[in-house]
């Protein structure tokens, strides 16, 4: 209880600049959907796990967007996703209220992405778009059957957005990371510099070059 | 590595430059999480649970026991524990001392004498003491300690036999069980008897029949008569 009175003592303390501002208890509603992200947080460290399936519900979608856009493959953005929030679950102590829940649940993910992208490069798992390596014993992903509709009858829509995917899969995952948080995720400079832990100018060059790259990529779809 | 260093991180959003491509990029489909995703999380975080408890807290769990344990009572039980732990080895390191030495067994001053003897005052007055002690009172205290042969080398000079040993109640039931009632006494306590007996006597002999009896003897010493020529 001492945890959560000094919880509630810090966040009448008069508000820092870069500090999140929670609301104390007695001024939040009993509804949790009202909550802030930070409060809910701070709820599901005092064992409210109530708190934590709200945050599940909020996250869930734009986090699976994100991480599908990164590795490029269903099965694994589930496992991604999963093993987020399972972190969440776990590391729950180590959040701070220094920083965005966003923030901070956007860095455990896309951590946990790259270094899925580093184990499928370690086994030789290739994506479909970088497919036709020199070595033929190589772990090539072995594609799913395709049940959707028949290519002649695809929409030209639902084509377009294929190969917007494999272009952006082409790109280097650091240039991919920043332009999918940028254009896809319309997450702020500020809080992708957060999540990189890089400076906005570095964070900006990036997404530029991503642009740049992926612009070459799609040139036949713009023309 | 990427390289960043080239590129002007000052230079201006290229947004507008950009603006069909991030048109483009937001007119992706939204991808949602799986439906079940939330049955499996939680699946998944039963399974993390259960692998993490230790087997040992699992056996005061609230499911085994019916009610929760709060910490507080872990910490106390240790607590206690410790405590009665520590009680226990320094109780312990007592025991193993040497136990203290026993009391002195009594000595043969301490046990009355069978025979009282009627002549107590006589052997008194005869040896000019009021004490009916045969030693010392030092001596008497202590049981254990080994006599010192000036002592029994006095006993001697005074025509009294040495010492005898303590009588422990131990030595006084064997003695009572297996020796007949006039060897009870010890020789030390005859001889005491023995005494008394010639003092009761010498009261009971007149003065003068006593120097009568030495005058002659005192004759007998000073005058020598000339043998017969």
């Amino acid at each position: 209880m001492g945890h959560t009175e000094a919880k509630k003592g810090r966040t009448q303390e008069p508000p820092e600049p870069g500090v999140v501002q929670v609301r104390p208890a007695a001024e939040r509603s009993v509804n949790l959907d009202d909550w802030s992200d930070e409060e809910l947080m701070l709820a599901f460290q005092d064992d409210n796990d109530d708190a934590y399936l709200v945050l599940v519900g909020r996250y869930k979608d734009r986090l699976m967007n994100f991480v599908y856009r990164f590795v490029g493959d269903m099965d694994d953005a589930k496992d991604i996703l999963q093993e987020t929030f399972l972190r969440v679950y776990i590391k729950k102590d180590l959040y701070k209220t220094i920083a965005k829940f966003s923030t901070w649940v956007y860095t455990i993910a896309g951590n946990l992405a790259k270094s899925e992208l580093r184990r499928r490069s370690r086994r030789g798992k290739i994506s479909l778009t970088q497919r036709g390596g020199k070595n033929k014993d190589e772990d090539y992903q072995i594609p799913l059957p395709d049940l959707g509709p028949l290519p002649d009858r695809r929409t030209d829509a639902s084509m377009k957005y294929e190969r917007v995917q494999q272009a952006l899969l082409q790109l280097p995952p650091a240039f991919r990371e920043a332009v999918i948080m940028r254009d896809i995720q319309e997450l702020a400079y500020e809080e992708i510099s957060a999540i990189l832990d890089l400076p906005i100018g570095t964070v900006k060059s990036r997404i530029n070059r991503g642009r740049n790259q992926l612009q070459a990529l799609l040139k036949d779809i713009y023309d | 590595m990427i390289d960043d260093h080239h590129i002007d991180p000052q230079a201006p959003d290229s947004e507008e430059e950009f603006a069909r491509l991030r048109k483009l990029l937001r007119s992706l489909p939204e991808v949602p999480a799986p439906e079940n995703f939330e049955q499996e999380l939680q699946r998944r975080i039963q399974e993390v649970k259960e692998a993490r408890t230790p087997w040992w807290k699992g056996l005061f769990s609230g499911e085994r026991i019916f009610f929760r344990i709060p910490p507080i009572a872990y910490g106390a039980a240790a607590t206690v524990a410790v405590v009665f732990i520590g009680y226990y080895i320094i109780t312990s390191r007592n025991v193993l001392e040497p136990p203290p030495a026993p009391s002195p067994p009594p000595t043969e001053q301490t046990i009355p004498s069978p025979v009282e003897s009627p002549s107590e005052e006589g052997r008194e007055n005869r040896e000019g003491k009021s004490s009916p002690t045969l030693l010392p009172e030092k001596n008497v205290t202590s049981g254990y300690e080994k006599k010192p042969e000036k002592e029994n080398n006095l006993r001697m000079e005074r025509g009294i036999a040495p010492a005898a040993e303590p009588l422990t109640p131990e030595r006084l039931l064997e003695k009572t069980t297996e020796e007949p009632a006039y060897l009870f006494r010890s020789r030390g306590a005859y001889d005491i008897e023995m005494e008394d007996s010639l003092a009761q006597i010498d009261s009971l002999v007149s003065p003068d029949s006593l120097q009568n009896t030495r005058v002659p003897r005192q004759i007998k010493s000073k005058k020598k008569l000339p043998p017969d020529k």
